[in-house]
């Protein structure tokens, strides 16, 4: 049932295992080389003693850049961490396979066009001018290496 | 000179941050964030992805795991979880260098991810004019671990959070 979560999961070394502590705070903590069950949707995490964690809702992150912060891969799974028998569990309840890189940009245009539009919209607020001038300063100290 | 566990929240180009959506459940994304002066952390989102901010503005919780080492040039890297609280600004910012924390920030982010600079691009202008009309977050950290080795099997060390107001 998992099989496709299981697949995209393998193309990562290591996972974020994300749950949330008993004062409310999320806490992560990452998991070397998952064991992830195809079948169950399952993951049994090697939950450190001193970070608390409270049974409950829980996702996975698997990210990845290169040195320049380029090549950026990700995917996420949704679900929950409970405590079985000792152990840590990371129980999965949704998944959706990430789209491509070229997928992912066009969606980004179109729907946070509409999300951008909506949250200006809502606050009566006028699509403001960039600053361009500004961002090319900045890129400009970038390059030169300057602080 | 700075700790190991500064270090790391200082050089790593990413952390996974997390804040908490309305039926509770944690949502994760890989950010940049910039440790300012006093101590507290520095993101921002476009308003093309606002989700971060609506969640903070309904539950301030959030945490930042700096775990990913790649590109950071640390050579004995480790981790540091950070839990704390968030504010999000409605103010949408389009101009980079209004706030001299933000100025710092995007200066990072610029010589971090050269080839982001296609966002403001003739083409990344017209695809994503949204980029750059940006939502301030503000994170105040409130407890703060450190793992020295990246065995998170292992029990982490408590980290003094004065730590992070020496540096900034």
């Amino acid at each position: 049932m998992w099989a496709e979560a299981a697949r995209w999961l393998a193309k990562f070394p290591e996972a974020v295992v994300t749950a949330v502590d008993a004062e409310g705070y999320p806490v992560s903590i990452r998991e070397a080389a998952p064991r992830y069950d195809p079948e169950t949707g399952q993951m049994s995490v090697a939950w450190p003693d001193g970070v608390a964690f409270a049974e409950g809702p829980a996702n996975v992150l698997c990210h990845s850049h290169d040195e320049k912060v380029w090549n950026i891969k990700a995917m996420q799974i949704k679900g929950h961490l409970e405590r079985s028998e000792g152990d840590c569990v990371f129980i999965t309840t949704a998944f959706t396979p990430p789209p491509g890189m070229l997928v992912t940009f066009w969606r980004l245009s179109r729907t946070g066009r509409a999300a951008a539009r909506r949250y200006l919209d809502n606050r009566g607020l006028t699509a403001p001018a960039v600053n361009w001038d500004a961002i090319d300063e900045l890129q400009r100290r970038a390059r030169n290496g300057q602080t | 000179m700075p700790s190991r566990a500064v270090e790391v929240v200082v050089k790593y180009r990413t952390c996974e941050f997390t804040t908490l959506s309305r039926d509770g459940s944690p949502q994760t994304w890989p950010v940049g964030a910039l440790l300012l002066e006093d101590g507290r952390f520095l993101l921002c989102t476009t308003i093309g992805l606002p989700q971060k901010a609506f969640n903070i503005r309904r539950n301030a919780k959030v945490s930042l795991l700096f775990s990913e080492p790649t590109g950071s040039g640390v050579t004995e890297p480790g981790a540091v979880l950070i839990q704390g609280d968030a504010t999000a600004e409605d103010r949408v910012v389009s101009d980079m260098m209004a706030d001299p924390n933000l100025a710092a920030f995007m200066q990072t982010w610029f010589a971090r991810q050269p080839a982001g600079a296609f966002m403001s691009s003739w083409l990344g202008r017209r695809l994503l004019p949204f980029y750059y009309w940006r939502l301030l977050i503000y994170v105040t950290p409130r407890q703060a671990v450190f793992w020295p080795t990246r065995d998170f099997a292992s029990v982490p060390q408590t980290l003094d959070l004065s730590e992070l107001r020496r540096v900034g």
